[in-house]
């Protein structure tokens, strides 16, 4: 032990039972962090689900390795988006929902919610025809593997340990690393790799509506409403103080960065059907047609990890729903809490859960439709989300000079905002009237 | 070397050499800026443009949404 270090003296009955004490700077710089460290690289990671399997794998197989610089652009607006949920949670210590129900009145409040709620519910129908899709290519049945995987999801919340579901849910995100190897066995050309993360291009096709669409079902993939409302609540949840923003920060960031080479690394994968132009119409197709090319590893892995990014997603989606109930009702809303302590929040998330299930396996249930919802709604739900968050972060009544945005943080997200809102509306019009763009 | 200062000001005790580390579950709660009290946001122009500009938006969205279920409708009969 160094005896350079200041002795800390006080009455030891004043320590928490659980401490830890770090023996250098250096060695309690990384404890704290290693503390702090979860929600900022769940949130980012949960969102590379079962959808954005899909859509990034699709965006390799249409346009190659041309579309890598768009996931690099996105990596800053992840970054700062996220970053602004995190400094209002840790600032008040409460969830998105509750700051808008309590801020901009009942309408927005309730507005905001239902309209979350939708979302989410439809996204994880998503999830679960994930799970489906990946367990019958597997030879498994979804009638097991579906029902079994609802009963995974809410297990996994009940251990009445924050901790606990925070560790097992790190563990998944960590297991999201193995799409870079699998890119990896697909041996992009390196220089092509490097060419087109940096240099924005459109491909040899050049600038067509699909490939405007295909940058809007990127953009929102990437960024999606639930995202500001699990990380906010969760930040609470985890009842981070103002000593751990930096931290927060931190951890956001490496979720950002994790997010976006994972990303990259499914457009990888998705490339190698671009060039010996196989096409495919979802990812467990697409496992099927890359055995025979990249080794049966690859086949089952992407399988595997899609099961994987249905289920983080399906945890990260019905605990965003759960707490912005919870919040806004004020009903008891913890991980930290048992199921009888906290009926109501954990009732929202079951019953969710469950009945996403549920709709998965009823026969030729319309889930197309259900995607296409999905895309709308999330469309229609963010440029909404990140405006009250904007304004939130610019209510200096409630959070003080200190934590509110700085103007060059404004501007940048300002312009953020106006291209999402842009991007939304060019989404909604050519899902809800679709011969605007073919005609143009 | 240079100081430490103690993590969590009002739970560090015992005499140890360095500093005691306590995570965020298992430290005191801190005040925290909930807004209790404060009401609804006081809006300037620029907030109420912003949240006008958002309505229309909405509107629109919801008129379109409307427009394709009716067309959908229409093509089914």
């Amino acid at each position: 032990m160094n005896n350079s270090l200041p002795p800390v003296t006080s009455a030891p009955e004043m320590l928490p039972k659980q401490h830890a004490v770090a023996k250098s700077k250096w060695h309690q710089r990384v404890m704290l962090l290693l503390m702090v460290v979860g929600p900022g690289l769940i949130v980012m990671e949960a969102d590379n689900d079962a959808g954005a399997v899909s859509t990034y794998t699709q965006a390799g197989a249409q346009y190659g390795l041309h579309l890598l610089w768009l996931m690099l652009l996105l990596l800053p607006v992840c970054y700062f988006m996220q970053e602004m949920v995190a400094r209002l949670g840790i600032a008040t210590g409460e969830g998105h929902a509750a700051m808008i129900y309590r801020r901009f009145g009942p309408w927005w409040g309730v507005f905001s919610l239902l309209d979350l709620l939708v979302v989410n519910f439809l996204t994880l129908v998503t999830e679960f025809a994930g799970i489906a899709l990946a367990a019958r290519q597997m030879g498994l049945s979804p009638i097991l593997t579906v029902p079994l995987s609802a009963l995974g999801l809410i297990l996994i919340v009940l251990t009445g340990s924050y901790r606990r579901w925070e560790r097992f849910t790190i563990g998944l995100c960590v297991l999201d690393a193995f799409w870079l190897l699998m890119a990896a066995a697909t041996r992009p050309s390196p220089r092509q790799v490097a060419y087109n993360l940096i240099v924005p291009n459109a491909g040899p096709h050049g600038w067509t509506p699909s490939l405007v669409m295909m940058i809007v079902a990127i953009v929102g993939t990437t960024i999606a409403p639930w995202q500001l409302f699990f990380q906010q609540s969760a930040v609470a949840d985890k009842r981070l103080r103002f000593s751990d923003l930096k931290n927060a920060r931190i951890d956001t960031f490496i979720g950002s960065v994790f997010t976006v080479a994972v990303a990259g690394g499914m457009i990888c994968v998705g490339n190698v059907l671009y060039v010996r132009h196989l096409p495919f119409t979802d990812p467990a197709q697409m496992a099927g047609l890359l055995g025979p090319i990249c080794g049966y590893w690859v086949q089952v892995g992407v399988l595997l990890f899609m099961v994987n990014a249905s289920v983080l997603g399906g945890t990260a989606i019905s605990l965003a729903s759960s707490w912005a109930v919870a919040e806004v009702r004020h009903w008891p809303h913890s991980l930290q809490m048992p199921f009888r302590e906290a009926k109501g929040f954990y009732v929202v998330y079951g019953v969710g859960t469950f009945a996403a299930a549920v709709v998965v396996l009823i026969p030729r249930a319309p889930l197309q439709m259900v995607i296409i919802g999905v895309q709308v709604l999330a469309g229609l739900m963010l440029p909404s989300a990140i405006v009250f968050l904007q304004l939130l972060l610019n209510d200096r009544e409630l959070l003080g000079d200190d934590l509110v945005n700085r103007p060059w943080n404004n501007v940048i997200n300002w312009v953020v905002i106006g291209v999402l809102f842009l991007l939304s509306l060019v989404l909604a019009v050519q899902q809800l009237v679709p011969s605007v763009l073919h005609t143009a | 070397m240079e100081k430490l200062k103690p993590i969590s000001t009002e739970s560090n005790g015992c005499e140890v050499a360095g500093v005691v580390v306590i995570h965020p579950l298992d430290d005191l709660p801190e005040h925290k800026r909930n807004g209790d009290g404060l009401g609804l946001m006081k809006m300037s122009k620029s907030m109420k443009c912003t949240l006008f500009v958002l309505r229309v938006y909405l509107f629109t969205v919801v008129g379109l949404a409307i427009y394709r279920i009716l067309a959908l409708a229409l093509l089914h009969r």
